[in-house]
């Protein structure tokens, strides 16, 4: 299965309408969508707007692989359950967020070995193939993930100090 | 018997939250409070957590902040937490503001996605904010934010 995301309310249709397009010719492939409030909905796949964390999480579980956008909370919930992601960054310029963060996100993770990166939806297809055919590739990623210690000893130290 | 200390989480929803949630192993014997703007957040904490919803808002829609605003000092005023805790965004700036007027600890973790510069909030945040950070090292400066680390 292929949970695609897009992450939050806001739509994100450059990102659904390219997986809805590879989705008409790979009927064989179950693919769910979270793809926000969008008028746009994709057609070759079900999907909803938005969804409790509860579901979010057992979408993810169920997932073979993710496609999203380049925002934290995708990425941290595919790093917990370690899943492969394919991320499409937002661009403030289209308006589909209020700035380009999501590119220095994408581009600071596109060395996680779970993690594949596209500038572009017309790559989403090709790059989407790639990964379904590696799936067993992406089972021995060991991408270092812990809450910083320093981080955690820093606010333990001024709250204790 | 000391009484256990108590720590206020607050955040907008999505990858803030998210961020938050991992904080916790630094507050492990605290009561953990949480005020967030997405009220199904509240059945994904531990069942010794408390959860508190309040109102969204952006930037944009004045009276919704000011609705915000009130709804996290109440907030403040009813559990008397000793530490305020955000990631950020506007329910965060006013949990610093209004956490650093009634003599509470204050600490702004900026989000990580925020890695070319600060975020709106985080920048507003940082005068209210005891310990005011980033999560990337080439944001920090001498006067603050200061960088520890990250959540990933």
């Amino acid at each position: 299965m292929i949970f695609v995301t897009v992450g939050s309310q806001l739509a994100f249709d450059r990102l659904v309408s390219a997986v809805d397009d590879w989705a008409a010719g790979r009927p064989d492939v179950a693919i769910f969508g979270q793809v926000g409030d969008t008028n746009q909905p994709p057609v070759h796949f079900e999907s909803v707007s938005t969804m409790s964390p509860e579901e979010y999480q057992r979408r993810f579980a169920e997932a073979d692989m993710v496609v999203g956008h380049a925002g934290m909370g995708t990425i941290i919930a595919a790093l917990e359950q370690r899943k492969p992601l394919l991320m499409l960054p937002r661009l403030g310029s289209l308006k589909e967020s209020r700035n380009d963060n999501q590119v220095g996100t994408a581009r600071h993770f596109r060395s996680f070995a779970l993690f594949e990166v596209v500038e572009s939806e017309s790559d989403v297809a090709e790059r989407i193939d790639q990964m379904l055919a590696n799936l067993e590739g992406y089972r021995s990623a060991e991408d270092s993930f812990g809450v910083g210690d320093s981080l955690i000893a820093a606010i333990r130290a001024f709250v204790n100090g | 018997m000391t009484r256990p200390r108590r720590v206020l989480f607050v955040s907008s929803s999505g990858g803030h939250w998210i961020q938050l949630r991992r904080l916790r192993p630094a507050f492990e014997d605290w009561i953990r409070l949480y005020a967030c703007t997405n009220p199904g957040y509240g059945s994904t904490t531990e069942s010794e957590e408390r959860f508190f919803a309040v109102p969204e808002a952006s930037r944009w829609n004045k009276l919704r902040l000011v609705r915000q605003a009130g709804a996290v000092l109440w907030i403040l005023l009813r559990t008397r937490p000793e530490v305020v805790v955000s990631t950020g965004a506007s329910p965060g700036f006013f949990a610093m503001l209004f956490g650093r007027l009634l003599g509470r600890k204050t600490i702004w973790v900026d989000s990580i996605a925020n890695m070319d510069e600060l975020s709106l909030s985080g920048q507003q945040a940082g005068r209210f904010a005891d310990l005011w950070l980033t999560q990337w090292a080439h944001l920090a400066r001498p006067e603050g934010p200061k960088y520890f680390g990250s959540v990933v």
